[in-house]
């Protein structure tokens, strides 16, 4: 399909991080206005039945990873297999509990869900007969038609309605009713249908007695060769009757025993009349024309039935996907439950089941990049549900080659929405070793709570990603704020900073010993306060913009009466002083800042008078002791 | 299990072609940029619905490009514009007395080298550092590096290219194995022997740039180009818009002299948009292509896993879906994969 636009405009469009579109055409649709769109590009996880449904997928999935080196016996797979059956099975029964109680509105959704349900189980069933169970000769056609009654039972209900009505063969389903046990081998429905109607004819006693005398295989205690040839005895008899006319005077009982002895047109016939399908035909057909046969050989009637009910190309997806099944063409039939099941999970977890019973690498048409690209895209469409992204991580971890990549990709994307999910996502990261996503979180989040002035948050998220650049940048926040108001802020933080952090940062260093300092002022510690921050300025942690501060702070204990410095002490602050007064040229200084020098020099020269003076009476009051 | 198909349209209140749109890192904001010399910022409201939270007049000319940095830089913003500039704007929040918070995208700095209409502008990988690259309608390429992530509003020239042809679009590649490489796409419609499309390699931290490989193939003006993430991949694949849209792989051979050598190969060309393909864009595992024609429709591209690309979805402008050309059969979405998609060839 060509689409022209009137007027060529230039288009962008981008794909989103949720694999979201967002579209801008630019053509003004009418109302002048230009729009952009936002189209949906994975599959939906809005209802709770679908989300439910994903978890407990995922249960069975983790629970049945096996490494490659011991491969799962036919029983793990079988159990494997059925495992999922159950869950999709159980999904039905909350979907069909939901769609009685529920408005009209959600019917519709529920309705899709439960026919694309029905239909997956189906299909899984069946897959599980012709892979995994592999019937011999006899079984094949039982199995085949067993499956076929669990899943298109339409003749049981039929069947019941019919047997309310008297006489019987009145209700305008008894026909169809008959056939359709018939179509299915139910011998014993139709004889119970016959017997109801109370026919007397002579072609429907004889046809009873055909029935009644159909040789069942039964796998215990038989031999199929033998079972063959009963059968064959059996059929031959019946062919016999019919080409006598011994059913010639009941057109029903005719086509009926025609069915029985396996005549294509007839069952074609049938199965047309109630408008059943394909593979209803070529049971049916196996069933009445080789019931002993094993898979290789009923190929053949495969191919006809095909060709019979209208070939390949007029068939609706299930049924391909039930032809594929049948043909055991896994290439075909991932491909078709691509196409059946709008999102991956079917295939998904289908092609799981096969690599696990190693049935991907016998094929060799295959291999494990097909399981693991559906994983991918599986996973990946989990990922991207804030709901489900903790499943989707299961499934990405088992594609060995590029899980891990995607993974990472993934959680990086999260949208860190709150602390809590920032936190939830960081765990993840450190579990699995991610360590560049698990500091690119914190630095996001940090700069996040910086920009909205939580510096204390801030500095709790660089220590969570120890990282050292981004501490230094916080604490210098930190120090701006304490420039302005003399005051420090989220104390308590600083307080609990680990050594390696300090180790980490120069600048944090500084900010945690001026916090030191304070706590030390408070408790009445003034040497000790005195002492560190000179220690500070001298081995020059501080920097050099924070000196006039810092003296200032010292101020009190300058002038305090208490001896609390040292003579080497003053001499470094003064030193400090000098060295400020020269970094900056006269006329750079404003008048404040040159007082408050001249201030400073004066009580550093106060106080070391006072240094001095204590300690030589100190030193007289020894001499005199001496 | 269905996929939704509402496709809920947006008034963007642009008054004049919107030329560009842009998901942030984690595609809960998008920015848009137009002719009326506008950038909008845009969140979603309890209602899934796009609400703009932020526009302002942010040149004097049409902006062609929007571009969010890294969240490890703040929400940074670049836009290049027919006004001869690029832009780097950063997100403020303020903390009103009431406990309100407002949030403005302040200008930080403006790029005004170039003498002609900037016409791409890209950030570089965030292990890069905080790096800008742009190119211009008069050939040249330029690489900026804010030295100080803190400080976006000093900004030094790392390196200036003459490309010697007007370009259109620049991609950084991703692979974190090799030195920094950028690809550089021209629309200049006159013929150039060595193609369209042209790698630079840049060494020593950024101060050396040397031109490693052409790709001769691509001698139709190019639009657009885009390297796909690369996610765990040996190779490096890169998108390219002509009037049709062709991927090339890139195998690294290795270093000769100092330089890589790369192994080039065109694993997909279609000729489905039939005529000039404007835009491209990766989806962020590097599996999915999105590109936007003349003809009104964006068209998905997806490779299966033994590698064929193939289109796997079309959109109509309107974000409809509808059939594709090659095989008639309705096209699945991407989770959907068409019916080619598992086909052995």
């Amino acid at each position: 399909m060509d689409v022209q636009s009137d007027t060529p405009q230039q288009h962008s469009a981008m794909l989103g991080p949720n694999n979201k579109l967002i579209l801008c055409n630019n053509s003004t649709e009418g109302s002048g206005e230009l729009l952009f769109k936002e189209v949906n590009l994975r599959p939906e996880y809005d209802n709770q039945f679908v989300r439910n449904l994903v978890n407990e997928m995922s249960c069975v999935f983790i629970a049945n990873q096996r490494s490659p080196d011991c491969p799962m016996t036919v029983e793990e797979v079988l159990h494997y297999s059925r495992s999922y059956r159950a869950v999709i099975k159980e999904s039905m029964q909350h979907v069909q509990r939901a769609l009685m109680t529920e408005d009209a509105a959600s019917a519709d959704l529920l309705d899709d869900l439960m026919r694309t349900l029905v239909v997956s189980e189906s299909a899984w069933n069946l897959m599980e007969i012709i892979f995994f169970q592999e019937p011999q000769g006899g079984e094949l056609a039982l199995q085949l038609l067993k499956w076929l009654s669990i899943h298109i039972d339409d003749c049981r209900v039929m069947m019941e309605e019919v047997m309310k009505e008297d006489p019987v063969h009145h209700h305008h389903n008894y026909w169809p009713a008959v056939y359709g046990c018939l179509l299915q081998g139910k011998t014993e429905g139709v004889m119970e249908l016959l017997v109801a109607s109370n026919n007397t004819s002579k072609s429907c006693r004889v046809l009873m007695s055909v029935l009644s005398k159909m040789p069942v295989y039964q796998a215990a205690g038989m031999a199929v060769n033998e079972y063959e040839g009963k059968w064959r005895m059996w059929r031959e008899e019946l062919k016999q009757m019919l080409s006598q006319g011994v059913f010639a005077d009941d057109d029903k009982m005719a086509q009926m025993a025609k069915i029985l002895s396996g005549d294509l047109d007839s069952i074609l016939s049938a199965v047309e009349e109630l408008s059943a399908p394909w593979y209803s035909y070529l049971m049916a057909a196996i069933f009445y024309t080789q019931p002993y046969a094993k898979f290789h050989q009923v190929q053949g009637s495969i191919e006809g039935a095909v060709h019979r009910c209208g070939g390949i190309k007029s068939f609706d997806t299930h049924d391909s996907l039930i032809y594929h099944i049948l043909r055991r063409n896994l290439v075909e039939l991932m491909k078709c439950c691509s196409e059946e099941f709008s999102s991956w999970w079917f295939a998904a977890h289908l092609a799981d089941v096969f690599h696990q019973a190693n049935l991907l690498q016998e094929k060799n048409s295959l291999d494990t990049t097909m399981r693991d690209s559906l994983l991918l895209e599986y996973g990946g469409s989990l990922m991207q549900d804030h709901r489900l992204w903790n499943v989707g991580i299961h499934y990405l971890l088992q594609c060995p080659k590029y899980g891990r990549y995607h993974l990472q990709e993934y959680l990086a994307r999260l949208p860190l929405a709150s602390t809590r999910q920032a936190l939830k996502v960081l765990s993840v990261c450190e579990t699995h070793g991610f360590t560049q996503q698990a500091s690119s979180i914190c630095r996001v989040m940090a700069r996040r709570e910086m920009r909205e002035d939580r510096l204390g948050s801030a500095l709790t998220w660089c220590r969570h990603g120890k990282d050292g650049n981004m501490a230094t940048i916080v604490a210098e926040k930190f120090l701006d704020q304490y420039r302005e108001s003399v005051m420090l802020p989220s104390v308590d933080v600083l307080d609990a900073l680990g050594p390696t952090m300090l180790l980490m940062s120069k600048k944090l260093l500084f900010l945690v010993k001026l916090r030191e300092f304070h706590q030390l002022v408070d408790t009445g510690e003034e040497k000790e306060a005195c002492s560190l921050l000179v220690a500070l300025i001298k081995s020059r942690t501080a920097p050099a913009r924070y000196w006039f501060l810092l003296i200032l702070e010292l101020l009190p204990m300058l002038e305090s009466s208490k001896v609390l410095f040292t003579p080497d002490e003053i001499y470094d602050l003064m030193n400090a002083v000098t060295e400020l007064k020269q970094s900056k040229s006269e006329e750079m200084m404003n008048e404040l800042e040159v007082s408050r020098i001249q201030t400073l020099h004066l009580s550093l020269t106060r106080c070391l008078a006072k240094v001095t003076l204590s300690d030589s009476n100190a030193l007289v009051a020894i001499s005199c002791d001496v | 299990m269905a996929l939704s198909s509402s496709v809920k349209g947006t008034l963007t209140n642009h008054k004049d072609l919107i030329h560009d749109v842009s998901y942030n890192y984690y595609g809960d904001r998008l920015a848009t940029c137009s002719s009326d010399q506008h950038v909008k910022v845009w969140e979603k409201d309890s209602n899934e619905d796009w609400v703009c939270k932020n526009t302002w007049k942010a040149h004097q000319a049409s902006i062609w490009r929007v571009v969010w940095a890294h969240p490890e830089f703040g929400n940074v913003l670049a836009t290049c514009s027919f006004d001869r500039t690029a832009i780097v704007w950063e997100e403020l929040v303020s903390v009103s007395a009431s406990g309100e918070i407002h949030n403005q995208f302040v200008s930080k700095h403006t790029f005004v080298d170039s003498r002609t209409s900037v016409s791409d502008v890209k950030f570089a990988p965030k292990n890069l550092g905080m790096l800008l690259a742009t190119c211009s309608n008069d050939g040249i390429v330029r690489i900026y590096e804010a030295p100080d992530v803190m400080n976006l509003t000093q900004w030094n020239i790392l390196i200036e290219i003459g490309v010697k042809m007007s370009c259109s679009s620049i991609s950084w590649c991703s692979a974190m194995r090799l030195q920094p490489i950028i690809a550089v796409g021209c629309d200049d419609p006159g013929s150039s022997p060595s193609g369209k499309v042209i790698l630079y390699e840049f060494s020593d931290g950024m101060r050396k740039c040397t031109k490693i490989d052409s790709i001769p193939s691509i001698t139709e003006p190019v639009q657009d180009l885009c390297f796909a993430p690369n996610i765990g991949r040996s190779v490096n694949l890169l998108a390219i818009a002509t009037k049709d849209v062709a991927i090339v792989q890139l195998k690294s051979q290795g270093k000769s002299q100092s330089t890589t050598r790369f192994d080039q190969k065109i694993v997909g060309q279609f000729t489905d948009h039939k005529q000039t393909v404007w835009r491209l864009c990766w989806n962020i595992t590097g599996t999915t292509l999105a590109s936007t024609g003349d003809d009104g429709c964006v068209r998905l591209w997806k490779s299966n896993y033994l590698g064929t690309w193939s289109c796997c979805g079309v959109l109509k402008g309107d974000g409809s879906l509808i059939k594709s050309q090659t095989s008639g059969e309705p096209v699945g979405l991407l989770s959907a994969p068409s019916a080619s998609k598992y086909a052995t060839s």
